[in-house]
């Protein structure tokens, strides 16, 4: 393999792919990146064997060939180099030798790689049909679920986006145990184009670290094509084909908890919220991170506090004329929702202290966040 | 050396510490032989049981008599057979050990409020400002040794200093029954000689490393720039610099609040089979998780031990962000952990569980709560509260009928058998 390609191309490919890349060093294959030149074109894959990434792009090539190197090393030279083309090329040791075609630095890099058979096949075709989706839409309705996914490995099936066909269009829903983020589109919206919009098994379980990959990457084209096999989904967009593995296990039935608007809520404008929210939670116990929300006749208390510290509360006029009523919660939840709506007001009810709450933005009515309260400790 | 110039400026601005190490000598084993006349004075080894010498725990303490032929704690306890098998082996009976050192604690209240207990046997006092009240620290450490020898006819080993590291040092110095102190000024010259494996704080590999870097008295390191250490351990190696120079600033800390707690077990032949080693697993994390339950303890990291065949110990851990103290939680991360460990078909001879980042429970809980809890359809591990209510349950049928009464129903009847 011999080839050039500019700087600036070659290590943005070089920074998704290795995003992919395992860190864990039980396959050591698997911290690779593969470069494949062949026919005027250069693909980088890498894969963690959950979740696989393939980049095309035309190139000059004056040999084709293949060869795989390790990620980090190689998205590390090529980062400290200048601006200009960047040369490749292997030789018949498999090894792999970086050069700046710029005339300012006569550095050269050899590092040794593995051979293209004992890298790992990554699959990029469904079997069925892709869906083409608005992009900047998708991304929209991933950013507005994907901080509920939850981390805890053992709740595995909590720990991706659950992506769901509802009447007219699409669901996305998250949840770690404790809260809930449910955001839904008319196929309209989305501008879905596919002769059958279908998603297997009445909705799949997406990990988070393939929809965190969709929203980083800046769109050239704003289209995004979604397609599946039976424990797989796979992604298409600009020159990128993005594919991983579906979560086994069930989503639990989450529409059973949401409930119907409630007569007790209380209205209040978003930012003065968000903002209390997060002066208050400076003093908050680390260790619970609970706020307490009081209820009143047209105000609520914000308040926080923390035994070894102190406490804060802060009073802001809200929209309410029922029983005053005291509500604790994890504030990260309440910030992490309010961040995402897109509605100057919002409005949130509830049952009592120990119910779940609903928060809606008044302009918003697709999208809800449901947040569980803690036991009041203060 | 800029440190310690500085270090010892702030040393001078404080009035002279008076720090006290108490050591209760072969604790364990001196409390068997007050208790049974007739293992007085005989050589005597509390442990596993030794199976003529095909026994595979370790020895937990050895009378100074069974000291003389090499036995020590942490020995394996069929070798501690081979090097004397006339000596007496008995159980360990924690709660005695307990008892008793619960007495000795509050015998320690009686010289200072500022008290560390930093093992069942071992505690630190913080004596500064007492001289006036007691005496000098030869008084006050021979006092609190009479009043232990009155109290319970144990003896101890005292070492009094101006810091935690010496003190502790000098009470391992006098073992047994010993009284050393080493007076304000001369703690560079009480250390000079002393050789490396008596730096508290340093183990043993620390200790190899060190030896291997040419070090071999205390001495030694004091005497170099501390730039060398700091290079080759990084912040810990300043730390021992201050320690060789005599140099310990930790307060005493009164109460230190438990901070893991553990169960482990030492198989009675090494296992291969990874069913089985899952099962017991599955076995150590329902009884850790109802001794948390009783203590009213949740810990947020749970830590799996491995000790291979060849001795060879592994850990593996992970952490929570929320404190849990459920048997399915214990038990799912452990076998998580288990499973992602390669034990290159060695085989496995002891498995342990402990959990730490301990937080007790409080009376009026900042518990959150859980959206599926409701929920009784079949989502697993999302079920929290009837998991919940299903270990008290079992707690309470245990407590009431016995350990026996229950046992999960893939677990195969061998368990049963085996149990000591």
């Amino acid at each position: 393999m011999n080839i050039t390609i500019t700087k600036q191309k070659l290590a943005r490919y070089l920074s998704y792919t290795d995003a992919i890349t395992s860190s864990k060093t039980t396959v050591p294959v698997l911290t690779n990146i593969l470069l494949n030149a062949e026919d005027n074109i250069l693909s980088l894959q890498s894969s963690n064997l959950e979740t696989g990434i393939s980049i095309t792009d035309t190139i000059d090539m004056s040999e084709p060939g293949a060869l795989a190197v390790n990620g980090k090393k190689l998205s590390g030279i090529i980062r400290e180099l200048p601006d200009q083309d960047v040369n490749l090329k292997t030789d018949e040791h498999n090894r792999l030798t970086i050069k700046s075609t710029s005339t300012d630095i006569k550095a050269k890099f050899v590092i040794a790689g593995i051979l293209k058979e004992d890298f790992p096949k990554v699959k990029t075709e469904p079997e069925d049909e892709y869906i083409q989706i608005k992009a900047d839409e998708f991304k929209k309705m991933i950013k507005k679920v994907i901080f509920s996914v939850s981390t805890d490995e053992n709740k595995y099936s909590l720990t991706g986006v659950f992506l769901e066909k509802n009447d007219d269009g699409l669901n996305m829903v998250s949840t770690d145990g404790k809260r809930l983020s449910l955001v839904w589109r008319k196929k309209d919206d989305l501008k879905i184009k596919a002769d059958v919009f279908h998603i297997p098994h009445d909705g799949v379980i997406v990990p988070k670290i393939v929809l965190t990959e969709i929203i980083k990457y800046p769109f050239e084209i704003d289209i995004i094509s979604v397609g599946f096999s039976k424990n797989q989904i796979f992604f298409f967009y600009d020159n990128i084909h993005i594919t991983s593995n579906l979560i086994e296990g069930k989503f639990p039935d989450y529409k059973k908890i949401v409930p119907e608007q409630r007569d007790n809520y209380f209205i209040s404008d978003k930012n003065l919220l968000y903002n209390a929210i997060k002066r208050v939670s400076v003093l908050v116990d680390e260790s619970y991170n609970q706020v307490k929300l009081s209820i009143m006749k047209n105000k609520l208390l914000i308040s926080s506090k923390n035994p070894s510290l102190g406490g804060a509360v802060e009073e802001i006029p809200v929209e309410y004329t029922g029983e005053d009523i005291d509500i604790a919660l994890n504030y990260i939840y309440m910030i992490d929702c309010l961040k995402e709506i897109n509605s100057d007001t919002v409005k949130i009810d509830f049952e009592n202290s120990e119910r779940v709450l609903t928060i809606r933005g008044e302009d918003e009515d697709n999208y809800i966040n449901l947040i569980m309260p803690m036991k009041i400790n203060m | 050396m800029v440190y310690f110039k500085k270090e010892h400026k702030k040393m001078k601005n404080k009035a002279i510490q008076v720090i006290v190490h108490v050591d209760m000598d072969a604790f364990y084993a001196s409390i068997e032989q007050i208790d049974r006349i007739e293992y007085r004075n005989r050589p005597l080894v509390v442990g596993a049981d030794p199976r003529a010498g095909k026994g595979r725990g370790v020895v937990s303490a050895a009378s100074y008599e069974a000291r003389k032929y090499g036995i020590h704690a942490a020995m394996p306890i069929s070798q501690a057979y081979r090097l004397c098998p006339s000596a007496v082996f008995v159980r360990p009976r924690m709660e005695r050990y307990l008892e008793v050192s619960g007495h000795i604690m509050k015998i320690l209240h009686e010289f200072s409020p500022v008290i560390e207990q930093i093992s069942i046997d071992e505690a630190f006092l913080d004596c500064s400002g007492t001289q006036n009240l007691i005496g000098p620290s030869h008084v006050l450490a021979q006092r609190i040794k009479d009043r232990i020898q009155k109290g319970n006819s144990l003896t101890a080993s005292v070492g009094v200093a101006t810091n935690k590291s010496i003190a502790k040092i000098a009470s391992e110095l006098g073992k047994p029954d010993g009284l050393m102190i080493c007076r304000p000024g001369d703690e560079k010259k009480f250390l000079a000689d002393l050789s490396l494996d008596y730096l508290w704080g340093a183990g043993k590999k620390t200790v190899g490393k060190l030896k291997g870097l040419g070090y071999k008295k205390i001495g030694d390191i004091a005497a170099c720039p501390s730039e060398g250490l700091i290079k080759e351990f990084g912040k810990r190696g300043l730390h021992l610099w201050y320690l060789a120079n005599g140099i310990d600033e930790r307060p005493v800390i009164i109460d230190v609040a438990r901070k893991s707690i553990s169960e482990e077990i030492t198989f009675s032949s090494d296992v291969e089979s990874d069913r089985y080693i899952e099962h017991t697993l599955f076995r150590i994390s329902d009884r850790l998780s109802r001794k948390m339950r009783n203590l009213n303890l949740k810990g947020r990291t749970i830590t799996v031990k491995i000790r291979l065949q060849d001795f060879e110990t592994f850990t593996r851990n992970r952490t929570f962000s929320y404190p849990v103290n459920d048997m399915n939680t214990i038990r799912s991360a452990c076998t998580y952990l288990y499973r992602n460990f390669t034990r290159s078909n060695k085989k496995v001879r002891l498995i342990g569980i402990a959990v730490s980042n301990l937080e007790k429970k409080q009376a009026q809980n900042t518990e959150q709560l859980e959206l599926f809890q409701e929920d009784k359809s079949d989502v697993n591990s999302v079920k929290q509260e009837p998991q919940k209510k299903a270990d008290e349950l079992i707690d309470e049928m245990k407590r009431l009928y016995g350990s026996k009464v229950t046992r999960a129903a893939f677990l195969p009847n061998f368990f049963d058998r085996e149990r000591e």
